[in-house]
């Protein structure tokens, strides 16, 4: 189409002044930011120059041209015909423009100027003026093509205003509400300057073209241009929109955040499997996305490298609890807190888990939900070697694990560096096999153009020497520039991350192996220091073995040394519930063999309830083992874990005083003749015990000495033996394997928890339990009437003991039969066994 | 706060085997013949306190006390490299040294009139202890002195120390062999009576199975006196080792041997162990596994007490304790217990529980061992009765008209052995009512 534009003299309104100053405002300042790069002919001068020169046809009222063409009266003739056909018909009142003006207008609007004549826009999108008319062009033809155009002009508006918000917040960062992330600050930057800037520097090239009125431009060759922008440009949207908007109700950063990345990661992996079909989206996607995590990365860098969580916008999955002081015996449980959504319905029990952090598999999983999610397979990795690195800070050995060997001025790559690094090994290396000659070529190309970087890329040449020269050119210009702005750096960066792939690999597992090896290496540095650290310098295996000698009387011998004092004193009926009597007695059995511990393991008396029925059995509850376990070891073995190892110990002080009680039996003591009883009352006795002579009583209390002996022994071997010491055994295997805190923590309490169980102390055997209390306790009134001689005891209590011991064991044995026999619980076998040989005889009879 | 044990030696026989045990002890603690803690050794987590005290010199000191009426025997201990090791004052040697001549009687009278100065050392002894255990007696029942002045200490360390524990280490003589002693039979009934009245418990040693067990286990034609002896001290040392070597339970003697005994008589304990060697042989080739070193142990052959196998045999086991020493799973012990149960390896009383325990002990790091598990039986088994049915006939023919009150002592203690072969056992007690008053 030939250029016949009909001129028209400037006609100043005062109305629409504003609008154009406005406009070439913008125009100017376009023109400043793309002057460097603007190789074309045209002088600052010349443009305005023509922008003077143009015609104003945004007035009231518009004249009609004379036209040379024919097609240039088709809406003349059509109206004309509208007219003469329809009597009725008004004549709208319509301004009439040229393509021309209307093309310029469209790159204005894309540009994102908000203001001008043919478009309107409400805040939403734009609409077009209804009285708009070009002489060739029907309105069906105009709003057809111009529909889809607004609709990028309505986007490109609205990322500019997502970029308005983000930079006004980011200078007015002390309010406090709504605090834009540094996420969202790095994706619009990522946006502004991976696409926004060349979009909009295509468009001034194209105004350029037009202004130069050289070439022939229509609203559709126009549109065909800007296709495969408008394609990007459709693509960034809907990333904006689901990223961002959708992401708007949520109340917290590091959801938005995490939501962000999520999306944009989404968006990858999912035009990735598309294949070679969406390469240039991807192309165009995975800078963002690279680019928008690195302030998320940078967090992690921080804490897992220095020990730092440096998180200003609270974005990160993970926060500080301040509440809680590093040399609290909690902190490796509730220090951290990992975010969880407050209206989730799962809240209650997610916070459970949260307190006890033991499982690491529901560990994964429960918070997985914000985790951004292509982190999620690391993020146990990360949180551990953060908290591990927060622990070390703590201990003072941060610089063991931070700096080089005796170099102060060591500093470490940074993660998002070694990520980057990694990445572009990965695909460097394929492209070294490429035609040397086409390299050559690419090397020619100003290496200061991002958008030559662009086109480079698009041609699907990567050299790996240019990469090199580009990174050493860009940090001299940082390194002048000492990296002031953030607009700079991450320009470095954006360049640097402008990546090409093969295609062969999926990017998800591309972006994995780029960026978790140098997490794990890290988590594994980092973590295995500090279990060297504990076991070497804080002693934590010694103070678990402590825990097994004394809570699990281990150290048969000292403990044996203590608690026959007290048995003894019991017997006695001496004054025993005290605690320095006691704490002497425990001290004084210590001397031998650990005289270290004896500052650190003390005794407390508990005072009994009195309004529980107390059995004989249960008199020494009271006595509790206190070990004073130093930070940081009490994160493993905290006070929970002790009130555990205190009814472990509490139990088996029971079983041994029922052992002690029967093995102290002597014979002598039965058969003794009491003095009180002459030999006329011999007669009544023997009487009232249905004629049964003492012998003979004698002879039955003594064979069920032997089998509450059988009993007690076969438990205390099932309990000392199987139990704890094969228990222990293992124990001490897994703690040998574990290469974290965390696994040390939950092997422990998983250690623990597990002797709670077997040792009859968990709710679900409580029954068994009961059973067994009862027979400890019937020991112990068998040893008080063996004691008082047999003349006191009668047949009839003899009955009653035995009766309830048979009872007793043959519930136990039946009940211990069909659980093995069901092979639910492989441990109780052995006491089963026991148990059941001891009952073969009375079966049998 | 250890439970001490004091070592009562009596008589030559005791004393040679006493003298083997603290050899065996030494070598087992790394204490040096002189009593001092060799180098090697200052780092053990055992406790020498049980059977050892230290004197101001740090020197280690046996709680034993050494006593004969002959010279012979005590002489060589102390021309021996062990001489320094013992404690002087605990060595009491009759001054006229003639001895008590085989004859129990003698014996005993002469125990009777030394009762002042014995007892002297031996409340030394016992004050000297924090809290002691009980006493551990080593003799023979068929000399003089072993018998005679075993007898005499047996009623008065009873009088004297009613709560603590009697354990004897009894040699019973070889009966395959003529005897020179003729009164043999007499010294062995009228000990007999004390050990079954005074002791807690008795360890028999039957000599005949010694030498069997010399013979056929470890190949030896004519076995030296030292050579038994060896196999007694390795009993003595590893029924013990509990007690030295702490673990997670047994640390005392009562807690292990209370349910071997079910009734106050019934406290005569056979051993066996296994696997035998000799410092002469090399390792052998076989691997020791807690299953394999229990199965032998209830075999008759590994047995060190001879009981003829009867036809109408129904003797049983009462109660066993095997003591286990080494590098030992327990899981791996417990497993081997269910095999034995359900093997029915072992007949037991039809009266009571079947009654098996294990007990785990470490061994010696100073000793060098072919075996990685090695195991010790207490058992408690009815077939005992035999051994003293055998001194009974001896005696009969030896006597046959007149009437001995301790003869029918020893009589009941074979009846209520017999008895506790069948069901009834439970019910023993009600016929016996008369028997059990006449005890002297």
């Amino acid at each position: 189409m030939v250029n016949t534009r009909p001129l028209q003299v400037y006609d100043d309104l005062e109305s629409d002044s504003e609008e154009e100053t406005l406009t070439e405002d913008d125009e100017d300042e376009d023109k400043k930011t793309t002057k460097d790069q603007d190789s074309g002919d045209f002088s600052d001068t010349d443009f305005l120059g023509y922008r003077k020169s143009a015609v104003q046809y945004y007035g009231s009222h518009t004249e009609e041209g004379s036209e040379g063409h024919d097609s240039c009266n088709l809406t003349r003739d059509w109206e004309a015909y509208k007219q003469a056909s329809n009597p009725l018909y008004g004549e709208p009142g319509h301004v009439l423009i040229t393509e021309t003006m209307l093309i310029r207008e469209v790159l204005w609007m894309l540009f994102g100027v908000k203001d001008s004549f043919i478009f309107v826009y409400t805040g939403e999108k734009f609409l077009i003026r209804d009285s708009i008319v070009l002489s060739h062009l029907t309105e069906k033809m105009v709003d057809s093509v111009l529909y889809d155009l607004t609709k990028y002009g309505g986007y490109i508006q609205k990322l500019e205003q997502f970029e308005q918000e983000v930079t006004s917040c980011s200078y007015h960062a002390n309010s406090d509400d709504n605090i834009i992330s540094q996420t969202y600050q790095s994706f619009q930057s990522a946006v502004a300057l991976g696409f926004l800037d060349s979009f909009k520097k295509e468009i001034t090239r194209i105004e350029k073209i037009i202004v130069k009125q050289e070439e022939t431009i229509t609203l559709s060759s126009l549109h065909a241009t800007l296709k495969p922008w408008l394609h990007k440009l459709d693509i960034l949207y809907s990333v904006y929109v689901k990223g961002i908007k959708e992401a708007e109700w949520l109340p917290s950063n590091y959801q938005k955040s995490s939501h962000l990345i999520s999306v944009l990661y989404e968006a990858i992996t999912e035009f990735d499997a598309l294949g070679e079909f969406s390469k240039d989206v991807v192309d165009l996607l995975l800078p963002l996305w690279i680019q928008t995590t690195k302030p998320y990365i940078d967090i992690i860098d921080n804490w897992i490298t220095n020990g730092v969580l440096c998180d200003p916008r609270l974005e990160f999955i993970v926060r500080r609890n301040e509440s809680v002081k590093s040399l609290d015996e909690k902190f490796w449980e509730i220090a951290f807190t990992i975010h969880v959504p407050e209206d989730d319905p799962s809240k209650s029990k997610i916070q459970d888990q949260t307190d006890v952090l033991d499982d690491t598999s529901t560990f994964s999983e429960f918070f997985s939900h914000w985790a951004p999610q292509f982190l999620q397979p690391v993020l146990v990795e990360i949180i551990l070697a953060g908290k591990s690195m927060e622990l070390l800070q703590d201990l003072g050995k941060l610089a063991e694990v931070v700096g080089h060997k005796g170099d102060i001025t060591y500093k470490a790559t940074p993660l998002y560096t070694m990520f980057l690094d990694s990445l572009q090994d990965m695909l460097g290396t394929k492209n070294n096999t490429k035609d040397f000659q086409q390299e050559k070529t690419t090397n020619s190309y100003s290496l200061f153009s991002p958008h030559i970087e662009q086109q480079m890329k698009i041609k699907g040449i990567y050299d790996p020497l240019l990469r090199i020269n580009f990174e050493a050119i860009f940090s001299a210009c940082v390194n002048n520039l000492e990296r002031s702005s953030l607009a700079d750096t991450s320009y470095n960066d954006w360049l640097t991350v402008s990546l090409v792939r093969d295609g062969l690999q999926p990017i998800d597992q591309l972006l994995q192996k780029c960026l978790y090896p140098h997490i794990k290496h890290k988590y594994v540095h980092v973590c295995s220091k500090l279990v060297q650290i504990l076991k070497e310098e804080y002693h934590l295996m010694e103070y678990l073995a402590t825990m097994r000698h004394f809570f699990l009387m281990e150290a048969g011998d000292t403990m044996f040394d203590f608690y026959t004092q007290i048995f003894d004193m019991i017997r006695l009926n001496e004054h025993w519930r005290d605690a320095s009597v006691l704490n002497l007695c425990l001290h004084e059995a210590l001397q031998a063999r650990f005289p270290e511990e004896i500052n650190r393991l003390d005794i407390t008396v508990e005072s009994l309830n009195p309004n529980k029925e107390i059995n004989p059995i249960n008199i020494t509850d009271c006595v509790k083992l206190q070990f004073k376990v130093p930070w940081p070891v009490n994160v493993v073995i905290n006070s929970q874990c002790q009130q555990v190892y205190n009814e472990i110990f509490c139990f088996l002080l029971q079983i041994k005083r029922a052992k002690y009680c029967l093995d102290e039996l002597r014979f002598f003591d039965l058969e003794k003749d009491n003095i009180l009883h002459s030999i006329s009352t011999d007669d009544i006795t023997l009487s009232m015990n249905d004629g049964l002579s003492q012998p003979a009583r004698i002879h039955r209390m003594q064979v069920l000495r032997m089998r509450l002996l059988h009993f007690v022994n076969s438990l205390h071997n099932y309990i000392m033996t199987r139990i704890l010491h094969s228990t222990g055994l293992e124990f001490k295997e897994e703690l040998q394997k574990a290469t974290d805190l965390d696994q040390i923590i939950s092997v422990h309490t998983k250690f623990v928890n597990k002797i709670h169980e077997r040792c009859l102390l968990h709710k679900k055997v409580a029954f068994l339990k009961e059973a067994v209390m009862r027979v400890l306790n019937l020991i112990l009134t068998f040893q008080s009437r063996w004691d008082q001689g047999i003349q006191e005891v009668s047949v009839k209590t003899i009955v009653v003991m035995e009766t309830e011991f048979s009872r007793c064991i043959q519930f136990l044995s039946s009940f211990l039969n069909n659980v093995i026999k069901r092979g639910s619980f492989p441990h109780l076998e052995s006491l089963a066994f026991a148990l059941i040989t001891s009952t073969e005889h009375v079966v049998k009879n | 706060m250890p439970r001490e044990i004091i070592t009562l030696q009596l008589g030559q026989c005791g004393n040679q085997i006493g003298m083997e045990f603290w050899k065996q002890l030494c070598s087992e603690h790394g204490i040096s013949p002189e009593g001092i803690l060799e180098d090697f050794a200052t780092e053990g987590t055992d406790r020498k306190d049980v059977f050892f005290y230290q004197a101001d010199d740090e020197h280690y000191i046996p709680r034993a006390v050494l006593l004969d009426l002959e010279p012979r025997v005590i002489n060589s201990i102390m021309n021996s490299p062990y001489a320094n090791l013992y404690n002087p004052e605990n060595v009491y040697l009759s001054k006229h040294g003639g001895g008590a001549g085989n004859n129990w009687a003698s014996g005993y009278t002469q125990a009777e009139k030394l009762y002042e100065e014995i007892f002297d050392i031996i409340d030394r002894e016992a004050d000297g202890s924090d809290s002691l255990e009980g006493f551990v007696l080593c003799h023979s029942i068929a000399g003089g002195t072993g018998s005679g002045m075993g007898s005499y200490l047996l009623e008065r360390l009873n009088d004297r120390f009613p709560k603590k524990l009697i354990q004897t280490y009894s040699v019973f003589p070889n009966l395959d062999e003529i005897s020179d002693v003729v009164v043999q039979p007499y010294n062995s009934l009228l000990t007999l009576k004390r050990l079954t009245q005074n002791a807690d418990c008795v360890v028999v040693l039957d000599n005949t199975a010694l030498h069997r067990i010399a013979a056929d286990r470890l190949h030896i034609d004519t076995p030296s006196f030292a050579q038994i002896n060896q196999l007694v001290s390795t009993v003595m040392s590893t029924s013990t080792t509990t007690l030295r070597y702490p673990g997670y339970m047994n640390n005392d003697l009562i807690g292990l041997i209370a349910s071997l005994i079910p009734t106050p008589r019934l406290h005569y304990l056979m051993t066996g162990y296994t696997p035998l060697t000799t410092a002469a042989q090399v390792a052998s080739v076989r691997k020791t596994t807690v299953l394999d070193v229990m199965r032998r142990l209830l075999q008759p052959k590994n047995m060190m007490v001879s009981t003829p196998v009867h036809r109408q045999a129904n003797h049983c086991y009462i109660s066993i304790l095997n003591i286990i020493q080494g590098e030992v799973d327990p899981t791996q012990v417990h497993k081997s217990l269910q095999r034995i149960r359900e093997r029915k390896l072992a007949q037991f009383i039809p009266w009571g529980p079947a009654s098996i325990q294990v007990a785990l002990s470490r061994k010696s790091p100073y000793i060098q061992t072919a075996n990685r598990v090695s195991g010790l039986m207490l058992a408690n088994h009815t077939s005992i009765s035999s051994l003293f049915e055998r001194t009974l006939n001896q005696f009969d023919k030896l006597r046959k008209r007149e009437a001995f009150m301790d003869q029918e002592v020893i009589q009941q203690l074979v009846d209520e052995y017999q008895a506790a072969t069948k069901p009834d056992y439970l019910a023993w007690g009600t016929q016996q009512a008369s028997g059990s008053v006449d005890r002297i």
